[in-house]
Protein backbone atom coordinates (compact mmCIF):
# COMPACT_ATOMS: atom_id res chain seq x y z
CA UNK A 1 0.00 0.00 0.00
CA UNK A 2 2.71 2.43 0.96
CA UNK A 3 4.54 1.90 -2.59
CA UNK A 4 1.78 3.41 -3.94
CA UNK A 5 0.74 6.40 -1.82
CA UNK A 6 1.80 9.96 -2.12
CA UNK A 7 0.89 13.35 -0.36
CA UNK A 8 -0.75 14.00 -3.89
CA UNK A 9 -3.27 11.95 -2.81
CA UNK A 10 -4.02 13.49 0.32
CA UNK A 11 -6.70 15.48 -1.97
CA UNK A 12 -7.53 13.06 -4.29
CA UNK A 13 -8.98 9.82 -4.53
CA UNK A 14 -6.98 7.67 -2.07
CA UNK A 15 -7.67 10.76 0.62
CA UNK A 16 -9.35 8.46 2.79
CA UNK A 17 -6.60 5.53 2.82
CA UNK A 18 -4.87 5.08 6.26
CA UNK A 19 -2.25 6.63 5.77
CA UNK A 20 -3.30 9.73 3.98
CA UNK A 21 -5.79 9.75 6.94
CA UNK A 22 -2.53 9.62 9.60
CA UNK A 23 -0.81 12.48 7.90
CA UNK A 24 -3.66 14.40 7.55
CA UNK A 25 -4.08 13.64 11.78
CA UNK A 26 -0.37 14.43 12.12
CA UNK A 27 -0.96 17.87 10.28
CA UNK A 28 -3.69 18.67 12.01
CA UNK A 29 -2.15 18.21 15.51
CA UNK A 30 0.37 20.48 14.17
CA UNK A 31 -1.91 23.27 13.35
CA UNK A 32 -3.78 22.89 16.55
CA UNK A 33 -0.36 23.79 18.46
CA UNK A 34 -0.18 26.53 16.09
CA UNK A 35 -3.32 27.95 16.82
CA UNK A 36 -2.47 27.53 20.91
CA UNK A 37 0.63 29.36 20.32
CA UNK A 38 -0.79 32.24 17.96
CA UNK A 39 -3.33 32.48 20.84
CA UNK A 40 -0.94 32.81 23.39
CA UNK A 41 0.62 36.10 21.57
CA UNK A 42 -2.84 37.49 20.75
CA UNK A 43 -3.52 37.42 24.79
CA UNK A 44 -0.30 38.51 25.10
CA UNK A 45 -1.05 41.77 23.23
CA UNK A 46 -4.71 41.93 24.07
CA UNK A 47 -3.06 42.26 27.58
CA UNK A 48 -0.45 45.06 26.87
CA UNK A 49 -2.96 46.66 25.02
CA UNK A 50 -5.47 46.79 27.30
CA UNK A 51 -2.80 47.79 29.98
CA UNK A 52 -1.96 51.01 27.79
CA UNK A 53 -5.25 52.14 28.35
CA UNK A 54 -5.35 52.16 31.89
CA UNK A 55 -2.09 53.56 32.20
CA UNK A 56 -3.82 56.20 30.17
CA UNK A 57 -6.88 56.56 32.22
CA UNK A 58 -4.86 56.28 35.21
CA UNK A 59 -4.80 59.17 37.70
CA UNK A 60 -2.19 58.24 39.74
CA UNK A 61 0.79 58.23 37.30
CA UNK A 62 2.68 61.54 36.09
CA UNK A 63 3.07 62.02 32.26
CA UNK A 64 6.44 61.20 32.17
CA UNK A 65 5.86 57.45 33.92
CA UNK A 66 3.00 56.99 31.58
CA UNK A 67 4.83 57.38 28.81
CA UNK A 68 7.39 55.20 30.10
CA UNK A 69 5.61 51.94 31.20
CA UNK A 70 3.53 52.95 27.91
CA UNK A 71 6.53 52.74 25.67
CA UNK A 72 7.84 49.50 27.47
CA UNK A 73 3.94 48.20 27.05
CA UNK A 74 4.18 49.36 22.80
CA UNK A 75 7.75 47.27 22.76
CA UNK A 76 5.93 44.20 23.72
CA UNK A 77 3.51 44.40 21.49
CA UNK A 78 5.60 44.62 19.04
CA UNK A 79 7.86 41.40 19.82
CA UNK A 80 4.66 39.69 20.60
CA UNK A 81 3.86 40.61 16.89
CA UNK A 82 6.97 39.98 15.38
CA UNK A 83 6.74 36.27 16.79
CA UNK A 84 3.48 35.35 16.26
CA UNK A 85 4.64 36.80 12.40
CA UNK A 86 7.12 34.09 12.24
CA UNK A 87 4.98 31.53 13.54
CA UNK A 88 2.69 32.26 10.42
CA UNK A 89 4.85 32.10 7.93
CA UNK A 90 6.49 29.03 9.41
CA UNK A 91 2.87 27.19 9.12
CA UNK A 92 2.38 28.74 5.24
CA UNK A 93 5.62 27.56 4.72
CA UNK A 94 3.99 24.12 5.40
CA UNK A 95 0.60 24.70 4.44
CA UNK A 96 1.97 26.07 1.10
CA UNK A 97 2.71 22.74 -0.43
CA UNK A 98 0.20 20.38 1.62
CA UNK A 99 -0.70 18.79 -2.20
CA UNK A 100 2.70 18.50 -4.12
CA UNK A 101 4.27 15.57 -5.10
CA UNK A 102 7.65 13.96 -4.12
CA UNK A 103 10.50 16.99 -4.52
CA UNK A 104 14.10 16.83 -3.18
CA UNK A 105 14.22 17.99 0.49
CA UNK A 106 16.50 18.98 3.03
CA UNK A 107 16.75 17.46 6.06
CA UNK A 108 17.93 19.72 7.87
CA UNK A 109 15.73 22.50 6.39
CA UNK A 110 12.90 20.61 6.97
CA UNK A 111 13.24 19.71 10.52
CA UNK A 112 14.39 23.62 10.95
CA UNK A 113 10.88 24.84 9.95
CA UNK A 114 9.07 22.12 12.30
CA UNK A 115 10.88 23.21 15.36
CA UNK A 116 8.47 26.04 16.92
CA UNK A 117 5.93 23.11 16.73
CA UNK A 118 8.54 20.50 17.88
CA UNK A 119 9.32 22.66 21.06
CA UNK A 120 5.69 22.92 22.03
CA UNK A 121 4.70 19.46 21.82
CA UNK A 122 8.33 18.85 24.19
CA UNK A 123 6.97 22.00 26.16
CA UNK A 124 3.97 20.21 27.56
CA UNK A 125 5.84 17.65 28.81
CA UNK A 126 8.69 19.31 30.31
CA UNK A 127 10.54 18.24 27.60
CA UNK A 128 12.96 20.46 25.69
CA UNK A 129 13.56 19.53 21.70
CA UNK A 130 16.58 20.88 20.13
CA UNK A 131 17.69 20.17 16.65
CA UNK A 132 21.72 20.27 15.97
CA UNK A 133 22.32 21.09 12.47
CA UNK A 134 25.64 19.90 11.32
CA UNK A 135 27.54 19.24 8.18
CA UNK A 136 25.56 19.61 5.01
CA UNK A 137 23.67 16.35 4.61
CA UNK A 138 22.86 15.30 0.91
CA UNK A 139 19.33 15.56 -0.23
CA UNK A 140 16.27 13.21 0.19
CA UNK A 141 13.74 12.39 -2.61
CA UNK A 142 10.74 12.02 -0.79
CA UNK A 143 7.67 13.79 0.28
CA UNK A 144 8.51 17.23 2.69
CA UNK A 145 4.99 17.04 4.63
CA UNK A 146 5.61 13.16 5.15
CA UNK A 147 9.00 13.82 5.95
CA UNK A 148 7.57 16.67 8.43
CA UNK A 149 4.83 14.48 9.94
CA UNK A 150 7.21 11.44 10.35
CA UNK A 151 9.95 13.12 12.48
CA UNK A 152 6.87 15.21 14.46
CA UNK A 153 5.15 11.64 15.57
CA UNK A 154 8.59 10.60 16.44
CA UNK A 155 8.95 13.12 18.66
CA UNK A 156 5.73 12.76 20.09
CA UNK A 157 6.12 9.29 20.61
CA UNK A 158 9.61 9.38 21.75
CA UNK A 159 8.66 12.27 24.53
CA UNK A 160 5.44 10.08 26.22
CA UNK A 161 8.25 7.78 27.80
CA UNK A 162 10.39 10.19 28.78
CA UNK A 163 10.34 12.48 31.94
CA UNK A 164 10.35 15.80 32.63
CA UNK A 165 13.53 18.00 31.83
CA UNK A 166 14.82 16.00 29.31
CA UNK A 167 16.28 17.12 26.04
CA UNK A 168 15.82 15.28 23.22
CA UNK A 169 18.44 16.19 20.58
CA UNK A 170 17.44 15.73 16.31
CA UNK A 171 20.59 15.36 14.13
CA UNK A 172 20.69 14.91 10.77
CA UNK A 173 24.57 13.11 9.58
CA UNK A 174 25.63 11.20 6.27
CA UNK A 175 27.09 7.57 5.85
CA UNK A 176 27.56 5.40 3.02
CA UNK A 177 24.93 6.74 1.05
CA UNK A 178 21.78 7.32 3.64
CA UNK A 179 20.98 10.16 5.34
CA UNK A 180 20.54 9.33 8.94
CA UNK A 181 18.04 11.39 11.13
CA UNK A 182 19.05 10.64 14.98
CA UNK A 183 16.77 11.30 17.96
CA UNK A 184 18.42 10.97 21.17
CA UNK A 185 17.59 12.10 24.50
CA UNK A 186 20.01 12.67 27.68
CA UNK A 187 18.17 11.21 30.31
CA UNK A 188 17.34 7.69 30.66
CA UNK A 189 13.01 6.73 30.00
CA UNK A 190 11.09 6.26 32.90
CA UNK A 191 8.61 3.42 33.20
CA UNK A 192 6.48 3.50 29.50
CA UNK A 193 2.85 4.04 30.05
CA UNK A 194 1.29 1.58 27.30
CA UNK A 195 -0.97 4.21 25.84
CA UNK A 196 1.29 5.14 22.60
CA UNK A 197 0.24 8.12 20.77
CA UNK A 198 1.04 6.85 17.21
CA UNK A 199 1.38 2.52 16.92
CA UNK A 200 4.56 1.46 15.27
CA UNK A 201 2.60 0.03 12.46
CA UNK A 202 1.79 4.06 11.27
CA UNK A 203 5.37 5.22 11.88
CA UNK A 204 6.76 2.49 10.05
CA UNK A 205 4.07 2.76 7.32
CA UNK A 206 4.87 6.90 7.34
CA UNK A 207 8.87 5.98 6.80
CA UNK A 208 7.98 3.58 3.80
CA UNK A 209 6.01 5.79 2.34
CA UNK A 210 9.78 7.65 2.47
CA UNK A 211 11.56 4.57 1.59
CA UNK A 212 13.09 4.93 5.19
CA UNK A 213 14.02 2.56 7.83
CA UNK A 214 13.11 3.11 11.55
CA UNK A 215 15.27 1.96 14.05
CA UNK A 216 15.44 1.84 17.87
CA UNK A 217 18.59 3.37 19.43
CA UNK A 218 20.47 2.96 22.83
CA UNK A 219 18.72 6.33 24.03
CA UNK A 220 16.30 7.23 21.32
CA UNK A 221 15.44 6.50 17.29
CA UNK A 222 17.24 6.05 14.31
CA UNK A 223 15.69 6.91 10.87
CA UNK A 224 17.49 5.69 7.61
CA UNK A 225 17.03 7.56 4.04
CA UNK A 226 18.67 6.70 1.29
CA UNK A 227 20.22 9.90 -0.06
CA UNK A 228 19.08 11.00 -3.59
CA UNK A 229 21.46 9.83 -6.39
CA UNK A 230 22.87 7.04 -4.26
CA UNK B 1 -16.85 44.54 50.50
CA UNK B 2 -12.82 44.52 49.69
CA UNK B 3 -11.49 43.29 46.20
CA UNK B 4 -10.49 39.79 46.53
CA UNK B 5 -7.21 38.16 46.59
CA UNK B 6 -6.13 36.71 43.24
CA UNK B 7 -3.61 34.33 42.27
CA UNK B 8 -2.87 33.68 38.68
CA UNK B 9 -0.95 30.66 37.62
CA UNK B 10 0.39 30.58 34.21
CA UNK B 11 3.52 29.69 32.68
CA UNK B 12 3.02 32.52 30.35
CA UNK B 13 4.71 34.84 32.54
CA UNK B 14 4.31 38.39 30.15
CA UNK B 15 0.70 37.61 29.83
CA UNK B 16 0.19 36.30 33.60
CA UNK B 17 1.88 39.77 35.19
CA UNK B 18 0.24 42.22 32.96
CA UNK B 19 -3.08 40.62 33.97
CA UNK B 20 -2.13 40.70 37.38
CA UNK B 21 -0.94 44.58 36.55
CA UNK B 22 -4.28 44.87 35.72
CA UNK B 23 -6.44 43.83 38.01
CA UNK B 24 -4.26 46.10 40.84
CA UNK B 25 -5.18 48.69 39.12
CA UNK B 26 -8.52 47.80 39.60
CA UNK B 27 -7.75 47.54 43.56
CA UNK B 28 -7.36 43.91 43.57
CA UNK B 29 -4.43 42.03 45.69
CA UNK B 30 -3.04 39.75 42.70
CA UNK B 31 0.11 37.01 42.51
CA UNK B 32 1.26 35.38 39.42
CA UNK B 33 2.68 31.76 40.28
CA UNK B 34 4.59 30.34 37.31
CA UNK B 35 4.38 26.53 37.79
CA UNK B 36 2.32 24.07 39.37
CA UNK B 37 5.18 23.06 41.64
CA UNK B 38 4.62 26.14 43.76
CA UNK B 39 1.07 26.73 43.26
CA UNK B 40 -0.56 24.54 46.44
CA UNK B 41 2.30 26.12 48.77
CA UNK B 42 1.63 29.34 48.16
CA UNK B 43 -1.98 29.55 47.73
CA UNK B 44 -2.09 27.90 50.82
CA UNK B 45 0.21 30.97 52.31
CA UNK B 46 -1.82 33.34 50.60
CA UNK B 47 -5.17 32.25 50.64
CA UNK B 48 -6.45 33.64 47.24
CA UNK B 49 -10.24 33.78 47.03
CA UNK B 50 -10.14 33.12 43.20
CA UNK B 51 -7.66 31.08 41.35
CA UNK B 52 -7.27 32.20 37.85
CA UNK B 53 -5.61 28.79 36.42
CA UNK B 54 -3.80 28.41 33.09
CA UNK B 55 -5.44 24.75 31.72
CA UNK B 56 -2.22 23.39 30.20
CA UNK B 57 1.08 23.98 32.37
CA UNK B 58 4.02 22.36 31.09
CA UNK B 59 4.10 18.96 32.50
CA UNK B 60 0.35 18.10 34.36
CA UNK B 61 -2.96 18.19 33.16
CA UNK B 62 -5.05 20.80 33.97
CA UNK B 63 -7.57 18.12 35.70
CA UNK B 64 -4.98 17.07 37.67
CA UNK B 65 -4.66 20.52 38.87
CA UNK B 66 -7.91 21.50 39.56
CA UNK B 67 -8.19 18.00 41.73
CA UNK B 68 -5.16 19.37 43.96
CA UNK B 69 -6.27 22.73 43.99
CA UNK B 70 -9.91 21.21 45.20
CA UNK B 71 -8.06 18.80 47.57
CA UNK B 72 -5.54 21.17 49.18
CA UNK B 73 -7.41 24.58 49.11
CA UNK B 74 -11.50 23.47 49.70
CA UNK B 75 -12.77 27.12 49.77
CA UNK B 76 -10.96 28.87 46.78
CA UNK B 77 -12.88 29.72 43.65
CA UNK B 78 -10.93 28.52 40.79
CA UNK B 79 -11.57 30.10 37.23
CA UNK B 80 -10.05 28.31 34.13
CA UNK B 81 -7.90 30.44 31.29
CA UNK B 82 -7.43 28.63 28.08
CA UNK B 83 -6.97 29.17 24.46
CA UNK B 84 -9.71 26.34 23.83
CA UNK B 85 -11.38 23.57 25.54
CA UNK B 86 -11.57 19.80 24.35
CA UNK B 87 -14.09 17.56 25.10
CA UNK B 88 -12.51 15.34 27.45
CA UNK B 89 -11.32 18.62 29.12
CA UNK B 90 -14.77 20.03 29.69
CA UNK B 91 -16.46 16.27 30.90
CA UNK B 92 -14.03 16.27 33.63
CA UNK B 93 -14.13 20.19 34.56
CA UNK B 94 -17.83 19.62 35.19
CA UNK B 95 -17.66 16.33 36.89
CA UNK B 96 -15.06 18.12 39.28
CA UNK B 97 -17.67 20.96 39.78
CA UNK B 98 -14.99 23.71 38.88
CA UNK B 99 -16.23 24.62 35.70
CA UNK B 100 -15.94 28.64 35.45
CA UNK B 101 -13.88 29.35 32.67
CA UNK B 102 -12.99 32.28 30.34
CA UNK B 103 -11.61 31.86 27.05
CA UNK B 104 -8.27 34.08 26.33
CA UNK B 105 -8.05 36.50 24.58
CA UNK B 106 -10.68 38.20 26.81
CA UNK B 107 -12.19 41.30 28.36
CA UNK B 108 -10.81 42.04 31.75
CA UNK B 109 -14.23 43.60 32.67
CA UNK B 110 -15.47 40.07 31.66
CA UNK B 111 -13.02 38.79 34.14
CA UNK B 112 -13.60 41.14 36.93
CA UNK B 113 -17.40 40.47 36.64
CA UNK B 114 -16.98 36.65 37.01
CA UNK B 115 -14.27 37.07 40.06
CA UNK B 116 -17.02 39.39 41.46
CA UNK B 117 -19.64 37.08 41.27
CA UNK B 118 -17.97 33.98 42.44
CA UNK B 119 -16.73 36.43 45.25
CA UNK B 120 -20.24 37.34 45.79
CA UNK B 121 -21.80 33.13 46.06
CA UNK B 122 -19.14 32.67 48.57
CA UNK B 123 -19.44 35.02 51.52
Amino acid sequence: MSDTVNSQDISGKNAGSPVNRTVITIAGRIISLFVHELNNHLAVIGEHSGLADDLIAARRLSDADKLKEIGQTIGMIERRVALASSLLKRLDSIAGRMDKCTTLLDADDAISELMPFLEKAGKRKNIWIKHSAGRRVPELSGDKLVFQCLIFALVEELCRGLGPQTVVTITCDSKSGSVIVGLRHDLPAPDQDDSAKWSEDTLRELAQMLAAEISKTEGGVELKFVAHGC
Amino acid sequence: MSKARVMIVDDELDFARTLASRLQIRGYEAHVVESFDKTIEIAQELKPEVVLLDLRLPGISGVEILMTIRQFCPGTEVILLTGHLNLEQTIEGVRLDSFHFIMKPFDIAELVQKIDALRRTNV
